[in-house]
């Protein structure tokens, strides 16, 4: 089962999707509060998946991303989104994120696209 | 999925975020142009649509994205900042907490008129709340949104350009195949503008894409319905792209066209349905055994119940009494072999009782910060400006003090911008500046919290304090003629007593400063007032840090031993039994040049009192409503931080006079006077 890092803000979302992948028998190697947090820990952690909030203080989702790819271009980036973030979603796929949630997702929805992903 | 798990996760974080969102939309009301605040306040919002979109809150989904759209477009310079806005704005952040705060027990709140309001505002167009709709649009509105993509049928039934044709042909040249692939998203695909960038980035390193339909620009302005279809050149086999392609989520359908030998000749290579996802079962079986490899755990904080707080303070307390018993034992004992571990113990106590009182310490912020809204809400209702100043927000003390002086400290604003702070035109003619000053601070003083309200405004009239203590029958004119200018401040604190002329929708709600001061009181705490007439008036509040743990005088009366607390304690005195001199039947001394009235602790507290008279006498002054009494005690033991105990079992709850009880060293129990109700 896969090594995952989970980048949100809010600290409910993190449990949320952490409560979905370790009751799945995924591994949270490590939660990130914003996206510079995630770029830091990225290359400490090398987690084999990373789920993306967009919306973030400090450093946004994409911003992270982008700079995750550069660290890694090998790395597995999915975006969690909420409705209304086409563009953002859009930006995030043609800078190398395999694939995204959307919020409100449920534990299908997560695991569907680990398995797809991974 | 279970979400009720959550809920207090949920509603503590989202409390924050609404915290955050009223903290910025001031900030923007002051400064319109700065974008940073609608810049938070788009994310909180975002954040806050996300979360309760997962916990299934619809509503508080729907308004934040509503307003997350609206924040978007003043983000955009496309709407400005105006009052109106920022009402609106307000209203929605009344009702977010409205809604997050019934999430338990969901009440049906209609949001459509606060909907219609933000789409008018979006639009440009403002209302005054609870006015219709203005029907008649200024300008026509020059984008029609009612133009549907009507171009449904896309097997290749688009025409492919010259250049398009050409670039094929080349293709075939250097072997490579030409295929067409139609994709059909799922209906549930939320956006599909994102999806379909997926669909082309993994056609695209499959190989080269020659056209696009709808093209790539409608796809990312989701100007398409589901589905959309792609040529390109490829080397890939069909079962490897059909594979790829219709593993993406939220494909429905492909179907995959080669366009290789003629374009007449279409022929349909293969269409797959998509089935319902029946893969998530097979990647749930997960092997139990998950390796712990060198995860690096980033949690720093955690959320503990308050009542666990407080039962460890409890405990501390306990072994705090424990360890002043076996400090006593030891004594006693002249065990001098123990005093190396009594004074690790000792200090080990200590260090614990600090850490636990550390842990309830929240701060005074999660209070604070609610004012400026109330202040703001408040001063725009009376038509005044109010410059409220904050000050000390990062103090921090005990959580249960702080949940008590909210009530308290909205009181003394509320005090201070309906009553202190005079009209605008008062002000003017006074030569006062427009903007009324408020502020409220709070600062720490060694083992209390000072919390000041202080206003510039018109101040408190100790002669109409006194005319109205009259009128209202608390007190008589030889009464008020004693009293000094600052005492008659403090008719303000007396029950029944209320310093508005007329009652105001915001003050006049029956709770008088009495209760503030009784609230106060009842912490172990202590209100002062001042007030300089036509500049304006000042409330400090003195605060225990903490409830649980008091500093108090030790005394004893009739052998029994109580606790005075510290905070109510003025001094204490020895005096002679000839300086006790009685006016109207009742003793009294004469104190540094004043008349101190004198009580007999025993007599108070109805004990049986067989000692003899002494002739030197032991007073401790306390004070009581900004008046000084002197309780005659028959021994001082001292100072003592004690452990309060609550009284609050059926048969002792409604005791008066007493703040609780303590346990000391020899395993005694110890009342502690509560002055206010003692007397």
């Amino acid at each position: 089962m896969a090594r995952i890092m989970i980048v949100d803000d809010a600290a409910f979302m993190r449990m949320v999707i952490k409560d979905i992948l370790s009751k799945n028998g995924h591994e949270v190697v490590a939660e990130c509060v914003d996206g510079l947090d995630a770029v830091q820990k990225y290359p400490q952690v090398n987690p084999e998946l990373v789920f993306m909030d967009i919306v973030m203080p400090n450093m946004e989702g994409i911003d992270a991303l982008k700079k995750i790819m550069e660290i890694d271009p090998e790395a597995k980036v999915v975006m969690c989104s909420s409705i209304g973030q086409q563009s953002v979603v859009t930006d995030a796929i043609k800078s190398g994120a395999l694939d995204f949630i959307v919020k409100p997702f449920d534990a299908a929805k997560v695991l569907e696209v680990i398995g797809k992903v991974m | 999925m279970d979400m009720s798990d959550y809920t207090d996760v949920f509603k503590a974080e989202s409390e924050e975020h609404l915290q955050q969102l009223n903290e910025s939309l001031l900030g923007l009301e002051q400064n319109p142009a700065d974008m940073e605040y609608i810049n938070t306040m788009f994310r909180s919002a975002h954040t806050l649509k996300g979360m309760s979109a997962t916990m299934g809150f619809s509503t508080i989904a729907e308004l934040t994205h509503e307003m997350e759209n609206l924040m978007d477009m003043v983000r955009k310079c496309q709407i400005s900042v105006n009052d109106a806005l920022i009402d609106i704005l307000f209203e929605c952040l009344d009702t977010l907490e409205a809604l997050v705060a019934s999430i338990e027990n969901p009440e049906e709140v209609n949001i459509t008129h606060l909907q219609a309001r933000l789409k008018n505002a979006m639009e440009g167009t403002f209302d005054a709340p609870g006015s219709p709709r203005s029907t008649e649009s200024e300008e026509p509105r020059s984008c029609d949104n009612t133009t549907v993509d009507t171009s449904k049928e896309q097997d290749l039934t688009f025409e492919l350009s010259e250049e398009e044709k050409a670039s094929m042909q080349y293709a075939e040249q250097d072997g490579y195949r030409i295929l067409a692939v139609n994709v059909t998203l799922d209906d549930s695909c939320v956006l599909k503008s994102a999806r379909s960038t997926l669909v082309i980035i993994t056609i695209s390193k499959m190989g080269e894409i020659i056209r696009c339909e709808p093209s790539e620009n409608e796809l990312e302005d989701e100007n398409f319905e589901l589905d959309f279809t792609l040529v390109f050149a490829t080397k890939e086999t069909d079962e490897n792209i059909m594979d790829k392609v219709s593993k993406i989520s939220e494909v429905k359908s492909v179907k995959l066209i080669s366009l290789s030998k003629k374009e007449e000749n279409e022929e349909l290579l293969e269409t797959i349905e998509k089935q319902e996802e029946t893969k998530v079962a097979a990647t749930t079986q997960n092997e139990s055994a998950v390796k712990r490899s060198d995860s690096v755990k980033s949690i720093q904080s955690v959320r503990v119940n308050i009542e666990r707080l407080d039962k460890l303070m409890n405990l501390v307390g306990e072994l705090t009494i424990n360890k002043i018993r076996i400090n006593q034992l030891a004594s006693d004992l002249n065990a001098k072999s123990l005093d190396e571990s009594l004074t690790n113990l000792d200090r080990l106590t200590n260090e614990i009782q600090n850490e636990v009182m550390e842990s309830r310490m929240v701060p005074i912020n999660q209070i604070f910060s609610r004012f400026p809204r109330m202040v703001r809400d408040l001063a725009k209702s009376e038509g005044k400006e109010i410059n409220l100043v904050i000050e000390g927000k990062e103090i921090e003390l005990d959580r249960t003090v702080l949940d008590e002086i909210g009530d308290p400290l909205v009181h003394l604003l509320r005090n201070a911008v309906d009553h202190g702070i005079e009209s605008l035109e008062e002000r003017r003619a006074l030569g006062k500046p427009d903007a009324g000053f408020v502020k409220l601070s709070a600062a720490r003083q060694r083992n209390s919290i000072l919390i000041e309200v202080e206003d510039d405004g018109k101040g408190m009239d100790p002669d109409h304090l006194r005319k109205v203590a009259i009128k209202k029958g608390i007190m008589t004119q030889d009464e008020v003629d004693k009293l000094s200018d600052a005492d008659a401040l403090n008719i303000i604190f007396i029950p029944g007593f209320s310093g508005a002329k007329t009652v105001t929708d915001v003050s006049g709600r029956g709770v008088g400063m009495d209760a503030v001061k009784n609230k106060i009181e009842a912490l172990g705490g202590t209100v002062k007032i001042s007030s300089v007439l036509g500049q304006g008036s000042s409330m400090k509040l003195q605060l225990p840090l903490t409830v649980a743990i008091i500093q108090s005088l030790m005394v004893t009366v009739s052998n029994e031993t109580y606790a005075i607390p510290l905070t109510n304690v003025v001094r204490d005195v020895g005096i002679k039994t000839s300086d006790i001199k009685t006016i109207e039947g009742k003793e009294v001394t004469m104190l540094r040049g004043e008349v101190l009235p004198l009580l007999r602790l025993h007599s108070v507290l109805e004990s049986p009192h067989d000692m003899e008279e002494k002739e030197n006498l032991i007073v401790v002054v306390v004070e009581k409503m900004g008046n000084n009494i002197g309780f005659i005690v028959d021994e001082l033991l001292g100072q003592q931080e004690v452990i309060i105990k609550t009284l609050d079992n059926k048969l002792l709850k409604n005791t008066k006079g007493f703040a609780g009880a303590t346990i000391l060293g020899d395993g005694s129990v110890a009342l502690i006077l509560d002055i206010g109700t003692l007397i």
